[in-house]
């Protein structure tokens, strides 16, 4: 076992050192490219090793002010409570998009090694012990311990350390489980994307609940005041603890949550309650077990389950054979129709087209819902055309595996069209088109979702935010076509996970373009309707922005379609998957 | 070890500089040579370095108009890098080529207009159907819709494909995917055929298949460039070949030739093995293997 044992983690090593390495065939410029893409996660743990420090601090502190009596026990323990739920809860997130779902390929290779499930198993749960974000909170837990230890709680400290352990042991099953289980979801392409569809919707409308449920407590107080315990006019009604009105707001299930757990062992020991503290400490250890058995059955489960690419969509013949789009010929028509029919048949793909409209407008709905919000968001909600643009912005951002990564995402496909009779500007101005259709469909679902929960407003300003989008996507088509040459990343676009980003130097840069091109085209249209109160303005002004942008987008497309011809060599082994 | 020379080599090579063959018109000095004409693909000196690796080491390939060339060579000998240099998916790192009498390097668009290749890796988008991949390689070849229709119904057809026609590549079985492959190379009606090891993973049936189609495709006066692992395929089928070991030509010329010149009355097999000296290279005891 510890001989297995030693083998994975080394494998997990050299894995991780390989893949910066790269192959021997590859060029410099590629070499950086992978160095980059290195380099952007490495700033962020450089980053995080302030939150780290910061955490240890608070923690240490937190735990020396609560044994010195400096700080009110309800109040550090609410703390403590909603820190931990809130890192539980990325753990669960982090656990979806995360690890275990790309190394699962890894799985028949070990099988045919002499290592039993059991091993393999408990390995990938040791492992997820080092998962950064349980390391974070294990720094945390530890530093809090070491401050009530130092304030003069030993006792209390360590009894926090037991139960820490507990935690964390919890949280590492828990991990993995969901990591397991995501795995064999997406075992299935079908399910695979149906899970991720469904995940990344609700995600997006989990983000408004803190709203909605601030609006809640702040309703429920004001209904008290107007029917209840009203006060005599002069008399100031004291307020309730902050800890106390936490207390009342969770729901009575929460208190199997570990978080709570750990908190109520920190209680009982601090109270002096033995019989908090067991049962606490149990619960905890009861609850590893249960998930630990469960995610072994699960991992069993995965690991015979049998890779599944299967459609059971059966597309349409030569539907576009023939087909010509405006002022494109045949080659690079085919170029466009064939990025449209990948991207739209791939997760990432729908996610991109299907995401942006119904999420504006049910954001918007339920911002409207919490009744209070920003001025500059009421503007958006109130005006459908800004709900577009807005739509339209979020589009490109999300369809950035498309744009940002325009050759290397065909895969194989791309070796087909670098064996086509095709020119280099033809291939990038099909891409174009084609990431330009993709988005154009997107945007047909923006301003549906804008029609339904805004309708008002000139026609001619709702023309003018699309020409806005329009020339947006024009300037920023030759940074695209000269990104994605420059630095191809081999995707899987079957994923939302990081497997199916573009390079992050791209992304990035990405980020920055599209705002940046964006910036001319909102200038217009605020401009006009705000400080020139000439709404009707827009139009004209905005059409002469886009006959600007596509003049200058035509030959800056031409010339970055010279680095598919220096980077073809490259841009081929990429597609190859090396 | 160097390039064994074939009688039936290109003239120029085995230094008949006054075979019939050697020049079209005799006249004036810029006319091309009439043997370059036949020749459906020449290089000179080919050569793909990968920093310190080098792949392709200076290969001079003649390969005859309508003929069936076998390009033979142990794994790693450079096979699919001299493929993937010839179609433009590597950039020579030297030397010259041609093919079908048009630098790729120069007017590589003009060379994929003549050309089809069934590459290592297949080349096929998983998420485009049978029909809608044939159906791209028709268009970009500027096709009209009724050839396109009309063509890959037939090759479809032939491939015994056409029930899985709308089914997305991705859930092709490897083998289906190899005859969509060929069915995509083949569509545009090239001249010349690359095909990288187009018999792995095909079965029997498959096999006789693809076997009598490429035939009828040299019959028909197109020329096919194959590589493959499997000698008794190159035997039957190839009429010239050319044996690469470490980068370097070892080979090359009509098969009966180099059998009646190097190896007599030698299999394929044996021939091949000759020319790549793998018996001479002692291959350890593994002693300890089976106690």
């Amino acid at each position: 076992m510890i001989r297995a044992l030693r083998a994975l983690s080394w494998l997990r090593w050299r894995l991780l050192l390989n893949s910066l390495r790269g192959g021997q065939r590859r060029d410099r410029l590629e070499q950086i490219s992978r160095a980059l893409a290195f380099a952007i996660p490495a700033i962020l743990i450089a980053l995080s090793i302030g939150s780290v420090v910061g955490l240890t601090v608070i923690g240490f502190l937190g735990g020396r002010a609560l044994a010195t009596g400096l700080l009110d026990s309800t109040l550090a323990m609410m703390i403590l409570r909603i820190a931990l739920l809130l890192l539980a809860a990325t753990i669960v997130v982090m656990a979806v998009v995360s690890p275990v779902q790309s190394s699962v390929s890894r799985y028949s290779r070990l099988l045919l090694l002499p290592i039993s499930r059991r091993t393999l198993h408990l390995t990938e749960v040791a492992a997820s012990l080092a998962d950064p974000w349980i390391l974070i909170i294990a720094v945390g837990l530890l530093a809090f311990a070491t401050g009530l230890a130092a304030g003069g709680w030993p006792g209390t400290a360590g009894m926090a350390l037991v139960a820490a352990a507990a935690l964390l042991l919890v949280l590492a099953c828990l991990g993995s489980l969901i990591g397991f289980a995501i795995a064999w979801l997406v075992r299935s392409r079908r399910r695979g994307e149906w899970f991720t569809l469904i995940f990344v919707i609700g995600i997006s409308v989990l983000a408004v609940v803190p709203a909605m449920i601030g609006k809640r407590i702040e309703d429920q107080g004001r209904i008290r005041v107007q029917f209840g315990d009203e006060q005599p006019a002069g008399v100031r009604r004291p307020r309730t603890p902050i800890a106390e009105r936490f207390d009342r707001w969770m729901p009575g299930w929460t208190i199997g949550l570990p978080s709570e757990l750990y908190a109520a062992s920190i209680r009982g020991a601090v109270a002096g309650d033995r019989a908090l503290v067991g049962g606490a400490l149990g619960g905890l250890l009861l609850e590893a077990l249960v998930l630990f058995t469960i995610s072994s059955a699960v991992h069993a489960r995965l690991i015979g389950s049998v890779e599944s690419n299967r459609s059971r969509r059966r597309s349409a013949l030569t539907g576009t054979a023939g087909r010509l789009l405006p002022m494109l010929g045949p080659a690079a028509s085919a170029v466009a129709f064939a990025q449209v029919r990948t991207a739209l048949r791939t997760v990432r793909g729908r996610l991109g087209v299907l995401l942006p409209g119904p999420m504006i407008a049910v954001l918007v709905f339920l911002f409207g819902q919490i009744g209070e919000s920003p001025a500059w968001l009421e503007a958006i909600g109130s005006r459908g055309y800004y709900l577009l643009a807005a739509g339209g912005i979020f589009a490109m951002y999300s369809l950035q595996a498309f744009t940002m990564n325009m050759f290397a995402t065909d895969r194989a496909g791309f070796t087909l069209q670098l064996l086509s009779p095709l020119s280099e500007a033809e291939l990038a101005r099909g891409k174009v088109a084609g990431c330009g259709i993709v988005i154009a469909a997107a945007l047909v679902l923006c301003l549906i979702g804008a029609l339904a929960v805004a309708p008002g407003g000139s026609p001619l300003l709702w023309l003018s935010a699309l020409l806005g989008l329009a020339a947006t996507y024009l300037l920023l088509s030759p940074a695209a076509v000269w990104l994605s040459a420059l630095f191809p990343v081999s995707a899987d676009l079957s994923k939302t996970g990081s497997g199916g980003n573009p390079h992050g130097l791209s992304m990035l840069v990405g980020t920055v373009l599209v705002v940046a091109c964006a910036a001319p085209p909102a200038l217009i249209l605020i401009g006009a309707e705000h400080w020139l109160h000439r709404g009707a303005l827009a139009f004209p002004l905005m059409a002469v922005w886009t006959l600007f942008a596509a003049a200058i987008a035509h030959p800056l497309v031409s010339l970055a379609s010279r680095a598919i011809g220096q980077r073809r060599e490259n841009l081929a082994l990429v597609a190859q998957g090396k | 070890m160097s390039e064994r020379a074939i009688a039936s080599e290109p003239p120029e090579r085995s230094g008949a500089s006054g075979s019939p063959r050697a020049t079209a018109q005799g006249g004036s000095g810029d006319e091309v040579p009439r043997h370059r004409l036949d020749l459906a693909l020449e290089t000179k000196g080919l050569r793909k370095q990968f920093g310190d690796l080098v792949a392709v080491d200076g290969i001079d390939l003649a390969v005859p108009g309508g003929s069936f060339y076998g390009f033979l060579g142990p794994n790693g000998a450079g096979k699919s890098t001299t493929i993937k240099c010839l179609t433009g998916l590597l950039q020579p790192s030297g030397g010259s080529c041609r093919i079908l009498g048009i630098d790729p390097l120069a007017d590589p668009v003009a060379v994929k207009r003549k050309v089809g290749v069934v590459p290592e890796d297949l080349a096929l988008f998983d998420r485009l159907s049978g029909a809608e991949t044939l159906a791209f390689v028709g268009q970009v070849h500027g096709l009209d819709a009724a050839s396109v229709r009309q063509r890959s119904s037939e090759l479809l057809t032939l491939m015994d494909l056409n029930g899985a026609a709308s089914d997305l590549v991705t859930d092709y079985s490897h083998g289906m995917r190899k005859k969509l492959a060929l069915a995509a190379a083949l569509l545009p009606a090239p001249r010349l055929l690359f095909l990288d090891e187009p018999f792995e993973g095909i079965d029997a049936v498959a096999s006789r298949q693809i076997k009598n189609l490429l035939t009828a495709f040299v019959r028909n006066g197109g020329t096919i460039f194959l590589t493959s692992h499997i000698l008794e395929i190159v035997e039957r089928l190839c009429d010239h070949i050319g044996v690469i070991h470490k980068g370097r030509l070892v080979a090359q010329g009509r098969l009966a030739d180099l059998r009646r010149n190097v190896a007599a009355g030698h299999t394929l097999e044996e021939l091949f093995l000759d020319l790549i000296g793998a018996e001479r290279a002692a291959a350890p005891a593994l002693e300890w293997l089976g106690r």
